[in-house]
C-alpha cells in the first residue's frame, strides 16, 4: 500500500483540502486502488523517448503592448468579501 | 412541421426561407424543457428572458437579410464550465454555485457574433471529472432513452438537453472522452477537434494539455457547421493553433483509397467495418497495444495538472468562501473542503502525490513519455492508416447500480476516448447501431491531426449508408 494515513495527511496539507476520519479512510482505500492501477505504466519501454524533446512545444510570446486591462468593479464583482478597490483576507503577515 | 426533430441546419433553414422564426423555435424548446427537465435535470440553468429577447432581435436581422452565419436564430446549449457573461457558471459544483463571469469565453462570443441562441447551462459532472454525470452539485443527468441508465460525462447535460428536444445543438469539452461518450450514451453525434482548433479561452480548465471545446449533434453536418463558427486562431489561448480548415467543405467523400485500421481487441466493430468496406474502404485489423497503459498515464497527467489548475479556487477572487475561519491557511481549507465534491477531492489529492517530491519521475515523468510514446505511435499509424475506427466506450450506457462495486470501472471505461487527448488528435463519435435493450452503440473514428473535416465527412457517409 503505496499511500499510507501519514502520506494521504500530507497530500491534504499540500493540497490545503482537510479531510475528517472517515473521508481518509475511504480515501486512502480508493487512492491507492487507483495507484495500483497507475503501475500498468511500469511495464512500457519509454526508453526511445528522447525527454529533452517531449513534444515540438515552443513558447508563444507577443509584444508588450498597453492594452486596457480588466475593470476594477468587474473583477471584485465575483469575490465575497471585498471593498471598493481590493479583496479582503485574513491578515497574513504578523 | 415539427421543429424539434429538425437539425440545427434544417431548422436555420427553415428560419432563413420564413416559414419558422427564431422566438417560434426558442418556445418549441422552452416547451421541451419546461416538460422534461424536472426528470432529467439536463440544465443548470436557462434564461428563457434572455433567449427571447436574442430571438427578437435576430429575427429583425434576419428580416432584414442580414444572416451572420449558417446557424443564425439557432437555440444553443453550453456547458456549464464554459463562461457566459451575466449568466451563471457553475461547472457543476458548489465551489462556483453562484459564479457570475463577467466575460464571455472565446467561443461564447463566436456563438453570439454569429446570431445563435445561448438558452442556458448544461449540467454536468463537477469541473468536469467523471463518465457518468452523476457528480454534479446540482444532481444527476438521467439519459433521456432510458431514465435508469446514465447519461454518460462528464457533457452530461450537453447530450442528454439534445437528445430530450431540449436543445438542437449544444457545446460540451473533452478532456478524456468527455463529448464523445455521453454523445455515444444518447445516440448523437460527439465530436473531439483536434488540439487548438477551438479556443479555451474562458472555458474553466480541467486539464489544460488535452481540454478542447467540442460539439454534440444529431448529424455530422451540425457539427461542421457549429465548428466553422466556433474555431480559429485566438491570441488569449497559447495553444491556440492557426489553421487552414475548411468546415464548409461538405462534399461527398471518396472511399477508394482510404484505409481504416480497426484494433484486433474490438472485433465488435467488424459490423460497422464491413459497411465501410462496403463503401470501398479498404479496414485491416491490427495490433495496438498502447490503449491500456495510455489510461493509467492519462489519470496520472489529467490529475496533476488539475491539482494545480484548481488551486485557484481559494475563496478569494470568486467562488463559494466559508464562514467559518480564522487564519488564511484555515480559510483556504474549510473552503476548499466545502466547495468541492468528494471525486474532485480526490484527483486533487492523486495529482499532489504524482507531482509530489519522491513520486514525481515513476508516475508524472514517465506519463508524459508515455503521452510521447503514444504521439509517435498513432503517427506511425496514420502513416499507412487514414482512420482508426473503435467503439467509443465499453458498453452501452449503464445503469448506476452496475458501477457502484467497481470504482475502478469509472476511469478505465474510457479505454478507447483517452489516447485521443493524449495525443491532441481529432475524433469523432457516431451512433452505429443498438444493443440488445435498445440503447444506442457509438462508433469512434479518429483521425490525424487536422484532418477534422475528413473525419467529419465519413462520419456522415456511413450514417447516410446505414440509414
Amino acid at each position: 500500500m503505496i499511500i499510507s494515513d501519514e502520506l494521504i495527511k500530507y497530500l491534504a496539507e499540500l493540497s490545503k483540502i482537510e479531510l475528517t476520519d472517515d473521508e481518509q479512510t475511504v480515501m486512502k482505500e480508493e487512492l491507492n486502488k487507483l495507484v495500483e492501477y497507475m503501475h500498468l505504466i511500469d511495464e512500457v519501454d519509454t526508453s526511445s523517448v528522447d525527454e529533452e524533446a517531449f513534444g515540438e512545444l515552443k513558447n508563444v510570446f507577443r509584444e508588450d503592448t498597453v492594452k486596457p486591462s480588466l475593470d476594477r468593479s468587474d473583477v471584485l464583482s465575483a469575490a465575497v468579501t471585498k471593498n471598493e478597490e481590493a479583496f479582503i483576507v485574513p491578515k497574513t503577515v504578523e | 412541421m415539427d421543429i424539434l426533430k429538425l437539425t440545427a441546419l434544417e431548422l436555420a433553414h427553415e428560419i432563413k426561407i420564413g416559414k419558422i422564426t427564431c422566438v417560434e423555435a426558442v418556445k418549441e424548446v422552452y416547451k421541451a424543457y419546461s416538460e422534461k427537465d424536472s426528470s432529467i435535470n439536463a440544465y443548470i440553468s436557462l434564461d428563457l428572458d434572455y433567449a427571447l429577447k436574442r430571438a427578437n432581435e435576430i429575427q429583425k436581422r434576419i428580416d432584414g437579410g442580414d444572416i451572420r452565419s449558417e446557424l443564425a436564430g439557432v437555440p444553443v446549449a453550453i456547458k456549464d464550465n464554459i463562461c457566459t457573461k451575466g449568466l451563471k457558471t457553475t461547472c457543476g459544483s458548489k465551489m462556483l454555485g453562484n459564479f457570475l463571469p463577467f466575460y464571455n469565453a472565446a467561443v461564447t462570443e463566436k456563438l453570439e457574433q454569429a446570431d445563435m441562441i445561448i438558452l442556458g447551462k448544461t449540467n454536468m459532472d463537477e469541473f468536469a471529472m467523471g463518465a457518468t454525470g452523476d457528480t454534479s452539485f446540482f444532481g444527476a443527468v438521467k439519459n433521456p432513452l432510458d431514465h435508469t441508465r446514465l447519461s454518460g460525462g462528464s457533457s452530461s447535460g450537453s447530450a442528454a438537453a439534445v437528445a430530450a428536444n431540449e436543445a438542437i445543438i449544444s457545446l460540451g469539452s473533452d478532456t478524456g472522452g468527455s463529448v464523445r461518450q455521453p454523445a455515444s450514451y444518447c445516440g448523437l453525434f460527439g465530436f473531439k477537434p483536434t488540439y487548438g482548433l477551438v479556443s479555451r479561452y474562458g472555458l474553466v480548465a480541467y486539464a489544460s494539455s488535452l481540454d478542447q471545446i467540442g460539439p454534440i449533434a444529431k448529424d455530422a453536418n451540425d457539427c461542421m457547421a457549429i465548428m466553422k463558427i466556433i474555431s480559429g486562431n485566438d491570441p488569449l489561448d497559447s495553444t491556440s493553433l492557426n489553421a487552414d480548415i475548411n468546415f464548409e467543405d461538405r462534399e461527398n467523400i471518396d472511399f477508394s483509397g482510404i484505409k481504416i485500421a480497426v484494433p484486433k481487441q474490438c472485433a465488435v466493430m467488424s459490423s460497422a467495418a464491413d459497411k465501410f468496406k462496403a463503401m470501398g474502404a479498404s479496414v485491416d485489423y491490427i495490433e495496438i497495444p498502447f490503449f491500456d497503459y495510455a489510461v493509467a498515464a492519462y489519470y496520472i497527467i489529467a490529475t496533476a495538472e488539475a491539482s494545480s489548475n484548481l488551486s485557484r479556487f481559494d475563496g478569494v477572487k470568486y467562488g463559494y468562501k466559508t464562514d467559518n475561519y480564522g487564519s488564511l491557511a484555515e480559510m483556504y481549507r474549510k473552503t476548499r473542503s466545502e466547495g468541492f465534491g468528494s471525486e474532485v477531492k480526490k484527483r486533487i489529492l492523486l495529482g499532489t502525490f504524482v507531482l509530489s517530491s519522491g513520486y514525481y519521475d515513476a508516475y508524472y515523468k514517465k506519463a508524459l513519455k508515455i503521452k510521447e510514446l503514444v504521439k509517435n505511435n498513432f503517427s506511425k499509424l496514420f502513416e499507412e492508416y487514414d482512420f482508426i475506427l473503435t467503439p467509443t466506450t465499453v458498453s452501452s450506457a449503464p445503469k448506476p447500480e452496475e458501477l457502484k462495486n467497481d470504482s475502478l470501472r469509472r476511469y478505465t471505461d474510457d479505454v478507447y476516448t483517452v489516447p485521443v487527448n493524449l495525443a491532441g488528435l481529432p475524433a469523432v463519435s457516431f451512433p452505429y447501431g443498438k444493443d440488445e435493450n435498445g440503447m444506442p452503440l457509438g462508433a469512434q473514428l479518429i483521425g490525424q491531426r487536422l484532418s477534422d473535416v475528413k473525419l467529419l465527412k465519413t462520419a456522415k457517409a456511413f450514417t447516410e449508408v446505414v440509414r
